[in-house]
């Protein structure tokens, strides 16, 4: 499973909770799930929390964001 | 050379004081031998006493007292464990330092008799013979246990855990938005976000929040302002903050320089150098009473202990803060804000509040007569003034019992000990107050009572367990308020008394006549009388017959009483009943005739109408039929020898007193209403008179007597039908 999060402008606390669900049931069902095409918002947010390491998915920094 | 006298006055006395309260801390030890505070007390006092002695060059005093000192030294080091032996040689070494400062007064340059240097060496050896047996020593080393960071260092940061609870998403709370403003304060430095109480599959609910962070953060700020972020989240997260351990050197810092005048709570002092807020010691609180409610056998922890717990505080920083308030607390004790004063002083400033009582009542009195409105309301708030005063004033003089009632731990201490009984001595209400001299005064007869419960009361160890009680005695000292008197209570646990082995005696003794018909009450009170043991053989202690009447003699001088109830093989108790003080008193005044007499308003029940038609007044037997009740009654007009004719008798009205159990009715032409009384004792002549105690001087210059309500309840008790002059003997002789 993919998700791809390039259209995410804004998240808030609980959609990344959402985001953790969805890491851990498919850890637990042996689905292979990552997150793909990071938006500003998303990586501003996995930053702070000390959680692009949790999901483990490579993150591309595009040129195009102001600062994070 | 007078300087110097009232000097080694002062030396006398603070020594006296010291060596008091060591006894009683040695005492208290037996029963909690770890408690560091009780021997800092018994430290002290040793040195306080060497330091003061050495002033005086007595060094017979200081040579001892150095000793007993550096032994109290070591103990409270924990070189030394203290035990019941050593608490013994204490005690003695205590007594031992009461003789030396008692021969250095009285004979200052004569050498010390060799009996006493004898006992002081004796007492050196055995203070420090064994001492490196008990090394004991508890694992000092300071150990820093601070978890819940996980892998989160915590040196220069604070720790932040923030628990959310379910419902925070659905009351509008967004995690991410506070840990965003977090930052504005300073740096996070880690950041661990958990979710590990997210169930799984079906179970989970987006709309609801698992999510708990661990932050470690780095900054300037204090807690409380670190806790203002997260006060809009109060309500719907666990928020603990933690001082990072570079902080705790400025806390201890803070607390050490905490004003020491007055005695703070743990938990204000925490709040105070910014360690704590508010919200933590109330939300500790919280914990600490739900945990007393719910486990209700198990005492409640320490609130130190429920913070370190919680993680609020680091485990040091509640150690120094507990150590201050010890610290506090000692110097307060040894500075104890109390100013002496001269007893003599107090009583004239007594003797004064008293006329000034009877002053302002002349006053009211003036002000009525001539019904002046105006100066009405002046005079009323005056008066209001005057009796605050007079409160005040007696308050002054006013010491809490249990100082008298910790001596008797080393009396039943010794004498236990002398007879070979094992009992143990219960002390309750012992912050009940009342006056100095009634205290004075009641310490002889409590002494013989107590003697007596232990000699003749409790059995030997071997009898109690033949008799299914348990090995140990007690005997309870409990003193109470009630009704305007204090009550102190002698209770013990062993044989109770045998009224036929009184009875027997009281017979040969020719106290009472066989054909008396004595109710169980009167059987026991017969061993107030003189001459009368039912202890076949005297001790040294008691047993002589000699004694009872004496206590019953001291405390009715003290306008008191005395009861004994028992139940035999199973204890006696002995009631004492005191007025709480002799000065100044609420009256309720009523008059015969011309005559006036106050009854002391505590113990005025209530006044009825003297109606023939509702109380079937017996006018042969005196009673009265109150509501059911059968109430024996007096004409105080009769009783006093003043008999006017009788017209004056259409309208007389029922006073009804109470004293202890027993009621009795007074009858009287007049009710005055209340009136502060000022009791002025009666001379030498009048001293005899049964029926009146003392007497006071009214606001328009009469004399009012006031009335001994025990001593006429009982006349109106027995000599139901003959008026009696001045009854001249109410005792059992």
């Amino acid at each position: 499973m993919q998700i791809d999060l390039a259209n995410v402008t804004e998240i808030d606390s609980a959609g990344l909770q959402l985001l953790m669900f969805l890491k851990q049931e498919a850890v637990s069902r042996e689905i292979g799930f990552s997150l793909t095409q990071h938006s500003e918002a998303v990586v501003e947010v996995l930053e702070l929390l000390n959680l692009s390491k949790h999901f483990g998915d490579p993150i591309v920094i595009s040129a195009d964001w102001k600062s994070s | 050379m007078s300087e110097l006298d009232a000097a080694l006055t002062v030396f006398a006395q603070e020594a006296e004081e010291l060596l008091t309260d060591m006894e009683d801390a040695l005492l208290s030890l037996e029963s909690k031998p770890d408690d560091s505070e009780t021997i800092n007390s018994l430290f002290r006092a040793m040195h306080t006493i060497k330091g003061s002695s050495g002033l005086f060059g007595f060094n017979a005093i200081v040579g001892f007292t150095h000793e007993a000192e550096s032994v109290l030294d070591k103990v409270r080091n924990g070189e030394r464990g203290i035990d019941a032996e050593l608490i013994s040689v204490l005690l003695n070494s205590k007594d031992h330092t009461a003789k030396l400062i008692e021969h250095c007064l009285t004979q200052k340059d004569a050498a010390l008799p060799a009996s006493l240097a004898a006992d002081g060496e004796r007492l050196i050896r055995q203070l420090t013979g064994r001492q490196t047996t008990d090394m004991q020593q508890s694992d000092d080393s300071a150990q820093l246990e601070i978890e819940g960071g996980g892998e989160i260092s915590v040196d220069d940061n604070w720790l932040i855990s923030l628990e959310f609870q379910k419902d925070a998403f659905r009351n509008g709370m967004d995690p991410l938005s506070f840990i965003r403003y977090l930052r504005t304060l300073g740096e996070i430095k880690q950041i661990l976000t958990v979710a590990s109480e997210m169930p799984a599959g079906d179970d989970m609910d987006p709309e609801s929040c698992y999510l708990h962070f661990k932050i470690a953060f780095q900054s300037d700020a204090n807690k409380q302002t670190i806790e203002a972020v997260f006060d809009f989240a109060s309500d719907d997260c666990d928020i603990k903050i933690l001082p990072p351990n570079s902080k705790l050197e400025e806390y201890v810092n803070l607390l050490n320089a905490q004003d020491d005048n007055h005695v703070n709570r743990l938990g204000d002092m925490l709040v105070q150098v910014g360690a704590l807020t508010q919200n933590d010691v109330n939300h500790a609180l919280q914990s600490q009473q739900a945990n007393i409610d719910s486990e209700q056998a198990v005492p409640g922890k320490p609130l130190g202990e429920i913070l370190v717990e919680q993680h609020v505080v680091q485990q040091p920083l509640v150690d120094q803060a507990l150590k201050k308030q010890e610290q506090t607390k000692q110097k307060l004790a040894s500075e104890a804000n109390y100013i002496r004063v001269d007893a003599t002083k107090l009583g004239h400033l007594i003797n004064l509040v008293g006329e000034l009582v009877i002053s302002s009542a002349a006053m009211t009195l003036i002000v009525e007569k001539h019904g002046l409105s105006d100066a009405g309301d002046v005079a009323a708030s005056m008066n209001a003034l005057v009796s605050s005063i007079r409160d005040t004033a007696l308050e002054l003089r006013m010491v809490q019992i249990g100082e008298t009632f910790s001596r008797f731990k080393r009396v039943v201490r010794d004498v236990s000990k002398e007879l070979n009984k094992d009992i143990e001595l219960y002390i309750s209400g012992g912050e009940t107050e009342l006056d100095k001299t009634v205290v004075e005064k009641i310490n002889d007869p409590l002494t013989h009572l107590i003697r007596n419960a232990l000699d003749h009361g409790i059995e030997s160890p071997a009898q109690r367990l033949a008799a299914g009680k348990p090995a140990q005695g007690t005997v309870q000292l409990n003193a109470y308020h009630e009704s305007g008197h204090i009550v102190i209570q002698i209770a013990d646990d062993g044989v109770g008394l045998n009224s036929e082995k009184i009875l027997n005696k009281a017979l040969a003794n020719g106290l009472i006549k066989p054909d008396h018909d004595l109710s169980q009450q009167e059987i026991y009170n017969l061993i107030f009388a003189a001459g009368l043991s039912t202890k076949d053989q005297a001790t040294n202690l008691s047993g002589r017959g000699v004694g009872m009447d004496v206590v019953k003699k001291n405390i009715e001088a003290l306008r008191g009483s005395v009861e004994i109830d028992s139940i035999e093989g199973e204890g006696t108790t002995i009631s004492i009943r005191l007025p709480l003080t002799l000065a100044i008193i609420d009256g309720f005044m009523v008059g015969t005739g011309h005559d006036r007499y106050i009854i002391p308003l505590s113990m005025v029940d209530e006044c009825i109408e003297m109606n023939a038609n509702e109380c079937e007044i017996d006018d042969i037997q005196h009673y009265i039929n109150l509501r059911g009740q059968v109430l024996p009654y007096l004409r105080l007009g009769d009783y006093f020898h003043n008999q006017i004719a009788d017209s004056n008798r259409k309208r007389e009205s029922v006073v009804v007193v109470k004293s202890g159990q027993t009621k009795a009715g007074f009858v009287v032409d007049e009710l005055h209403g209340e009136h502060q009384t000022v009791i002025k004792p009666l001379g030498k002549v009048f001293e005899r008179l049964n029926g009146i105690t003392g007497a006071t001087v009214l606001g328009d210059g009469n004399v009012a007597l006031i009335l001994d309500v025990q001593g006429l309840i009982q006349a109106a008790i027995k000599n139901k039908s003959r008026p009696a002059p001045f009854l001249t003997s109410q005792r059992i002789q």
